[in-house]
């Protein structure tokens, strides 16, 4: 009896030493998708005006979400240092790729958030040729962060002074945008979820490329806005 | 395919057996993980383009019926505002717009709540119809887990965890789960019912009724919370505090049910209607269903916190009094309360509503035990005190009885605040006596004089007479004895409960008797040496139910009781002169 005690006390001994040796780097992956996510939300309420029950009372909004993003993204530093065979393994470095990319998109670090978009697309082609299940979101995603970081670039030449923009820079670099994002359509699944968002991303794109069209003149000027309008028609019956 | 509970019984040993599956299991759990995705950048100022494209393109129609705006537009177009223009522009825009912003904007086109959800994306699709059950079953492998790793004796095959466990898996499996966040309700109960099945190995003992109980109380009340939740969602009056609370409710309901239900119909099935498990779970399941649905749905004004539901109020302790009680009734009274009557949750929610009304002393602090006292004597006089339609608790006597009582007990003294009375055993004890009194004489209630019940003249003149006594005189278990003595009085002798004028004073004669006695022993004529003995709490309550008893034998008229008290008064009077002096001469005194 009390050798069979000694033999169920040991197993269980064993059993918590693996459980809680088994996944170390997990909770700061954790850690680090949950600031991210907070960080996105924040971000989309007050691009939606949501109003957030939160209290900002020592720092702005955009503040706080800026911080929120940086704090994700040195968390998902941390955890790609010297755990990217780990993360490879257990199909997760795409993932931590794609957060990594979207905070330094956030953050305005627009050349690592292309780097770190390739290097997670270069991981997923591993994972595939490994015989990994798909991971469509992430895939969708790493593709499309040319095209999300030239819409906010977009954004930002639109809010210039008239006399600083130039409708034909922001048409092109909107039309490349658009360009990559259905690059990034392709990617998806039919069905996927993702597809929603990256509609959403055309939407808003197309809303930079609308409000620049205002600057052109005369009937010129209108016809340029209408068929922007159209095509924000377009997509809008893509998404119903 | 993982609804199969042998399957998931499975899963959880050979998980115990693999910590490697349950480190797969982390890292999938990481990556269904949903990833917030942020929206770009895009011009959002109100400005005179935004206005200027609005009124040539959605905003046309109002454009063009408004030359002014019409006017401006055009020269927008071609560059051609000044600073005020522009903004006037932008107030002609905000004028048409302002009736969309009042309703939260959209993103767009699209609704921002819309966008707001469709910015959540996990890696994979939901492919085809997920039953709730699949959405569930990983959580419950890991809970599971965490259980058994805790618990090791457990997982012995065919032991009685191990079945009740699969029994709960099979009841969990009939729910339809409409929100995969239900995944939680899933697994408190389950470990709820895991817990029950240990502490009570000899209910549970793993036979074919228990399993049958376990998973049809299971599949009852997971639904019955699942409808409480959807019903708040629907409402649009939930919020993630509410939906928790509903939970942890329905977990601490589900754990009395089982252990007292599982008592009940395991320990005597053949006092239930008809004998089949099914019978008995469906009953176990409507006491169930109405204590939650109680505590989820009634609601009182607290002065300081809002509103309140009554699970708020309530212990595990006190919902185990409940249910008990519940269960008590209907063991009595199979027949009665069958699946789908709404008696006990009318009881139940009757008396939530009476007992938010009074001070929190005889308050919805005392609600489990008064809601015993009315159940357990429903039980047992089911005929006689709730006569009419049982949909409509107005119709039941026992609860006049009791509000009755407390309603009194609630009333401030006049002219002061109110203070108790009695403390809270002494008003359960006088609510329980009250209950009972209406239980064996029904006319207590439904008997009136000028509209109101017996009851309630027969506890107003002895409260009233209690008055006349000061409070460091009397304890208040005295007074409590004197009150239930005249009670007892009017129950032998209704004409106690008239009104007269007796020494210029309208006042009840139960009032003028109970005066009268009290007046020998504390008022002014009472000698020293009288008092010494009298008015000790036990002697005084026991002489006055000798007195009434007197009264009731001898008469009620003024005259009577008066000629009653100076023959006690001279019986009395020997204590001053050292002579014999008995309550048994009391008892034998002639007027």
């Amino acid at each position: 009896m009390k050798q069979l005690r000694s033999a169920h006390s040991f197993f269980l001994f064993t059993l918590l030493l693996l459980l809680s040796a088994c996944v170390p780097y997990l909770t700061h992956y954790n850690k680090a998708q949950e600031s991210f996510n907070e960080a996105a939300e924040l971000d989309n309420k007050l691009k939606l005006k949501i109003e957030d029950e939160e209290d900002f009372e020592l720092l702005s909004p955009k503040s706080q979400v800026q911080i929120k993003y940086l704090t994700a993204l040195n968390a998902i530093d941390k955890v790609l240092r010297g755990n990217t065979g780990k993360l490879q393994q257990d199909g997760l470095l795409a993932s931590a790729y794609t957060i990594k990319a979207l905070s330094e998109w956030k953050t305005e670090r627009y050349d690592a958030s292309i780097a770190t978009a390739r290097n997670g697309l270069s991981a997923l082609a591993k994972a595939k040729s490994a015989g990994m299940k798909a991971m469509p979101r992430d895939a969708a995603i790493l593709t499309a962060i040319p095209g999300l970081i030239k819409a906010d670039q977009a954004a930002d030449m639109v809010k210039a002074p008239q006399e600083q923009r130039n409708y034909e820079n922001i048409a092109n670099k909107v039309q490349n945008g658009l360009n990559d994002i259905d690059v990034a359509l392709e990617q998806a699944p039919k069905g996927h979820p993702v597809k929603k968002y990256l509609y959403t991303v055309k939407l808003a794109m197309l809303e930079t490329w609308l409000t620049a069209s205002a600057d052109l003149k005369g009937d010129t000027g209108r016809e340029a806005s209408q068929k922007i309008m159209k095509m924000q028609k377009e997509v809008r019956d893509l998404m119903k | 395919m993982l609804s199969n509970p042998d399957f998931i019984l499975f899963a959880i040993q050979g998980s115990i057996r693999l910590a490697n599956q349950i480190r797969a299991a982390s890292v999938d759990k990481a990556k269904q993980q949903d990833l917030v995705l942020p929206l770009p950048d895009f011009p959002q100022e109100l400005d005179w383009r935004k206005a200027m494209l609005y009124f040539e393109g959605e905003g046309i129609e109002y454009s063009e019926a408004n030359p002014r705006v019409n006017f401006l537009t055009r020269k927008a177009r071609n560059q051609d505002l000044t600073q005020a223009q522009k903004d006037e522009l932008v107030d002609w825009y905000k004028a048409k717009q302002i009736k969309d912003q009042e309703q939260g904007g959209d993103f767009l086109g699209i609704p921002a709540s819309e966008v707001l959800a469709l910015t959540k994306i996990k890696q994979w699709q939901k492919g085809g119809h997920i039953s709730g059950f699949q959405r569930i079953a990983g959580s419950l492998v890991e809970i599971g887990v965490d259980f058994f790793v805790q618990n090791p004796g457990g997982i012995v095959k065919d032991g009685a965890q191990n079945k009740a466990l699969k029994s709960f898996l099979t009841g969990i499996e009939q729910v339809s789960f409409s929100d995969a966040s239900f995944g939680d309700i899933a697994a408190g109960l389950m470990v709820s019912s895991l817990e029950t099945v240990s502490k009570n190995p000899d209910i549970f003992t793993g036979d074919a009724s228990s399993q049958e109980l376990v998973t049809v109380v299971t599949k009852g009340l997971s639904q019955d919370i699942q409808n409480h939740i959807t019903h708040l969602k629907q409402g649009g009056t939930t919020s993630f505090a509410k939906e928790e609370k509903v939970k942890a409710w329905g977990q601490a309901v589900f754990r009395s049910v089982l252990t007292h239900g599982g008592k009940t119909v395991l320990s005597d099935p053949s006092r239930f209607l008809g004998t089949s498990n099914k019978d008995s779970a469906g009953m176990i399941n409507q006491v169930g269903s109405a204590v939650l649905d109680v505590m989820v749905n009634k609601v009182v004004n607290d002065p300081v916190k809002g509103k309140v539901e009554l699970g708020a109020f309530l212990s595990q302790e006190a919902i185990n009094s409940m249910v008990k009680a519940s269960f008590v009734a209907v063991a009595e009274n199979p027949s009665f309360f069958k699946i789908k009557n709404k008696g006990i949750e009318n009881i139940l929610g009757q008396l939530f509503t009476d007992m938010s009304k009074y001070p929190n002393d005889i308050g919805l602090g005392m609600m489990p035990e008064v809601a015993r006292l009315v159940l357990e004597n429903t039980a047992e006089n089911l005929d006689t005190v709730w006569p009419g339609d049982t949909d409509k608790a107005a119709q039941h006597l026992l609860l006049h009885a009791s509000k009755t009582t407390l309603d009194l007990l609630a009333k401030p003294a006049s002219g002061g605040n109110w203070k108790p009375l009695f403390n809270k055993t002494q008003t359960l004890a006088l609510v329980d006596s009250m209950v009972k009194e209406v239980a064996n004489h029904p006319e207590w209630i439904t008997a009136k004089v000028q509209d109101k019940p017996m009851l309630h003249h027969a506890l107003t003149g002895a409260l009233e007479a209690l008055q006349t006594i000061p409070a460091s005189q009397l304890n208040k278990g005295g007074r409590l004895s004197v009150v239930q003595s005249a009670v007892k009085a009017v129950a032998l002798r209704q004409e106690l409960i008239e009104k007269k004028n007796i020494d210029g004073k309208e006042q009840y004669l139960i009032s003028f008797a109970v005066g009268a006695i009290t007046d020998l022993v504390f008022g002014n004529q009472a000698s020293a040496k009288a008092r010494w003995t009298l008015a000790k709490t036990e002697v005084y309550t026991q002489l006055v139910d000798v007195f009434l008893n007197r009264v009731t034998e001898g008469g009620t008229q003024p005259e009577k009781v008066k000629a009653l008290k100076s023959a006690f008064a001279a019986e009395i009077a020997k204590l001053d002169t050292g002579g014999a002096f008995s309550m048994k001469q009391l008892e034998n005194i002639q007027a």
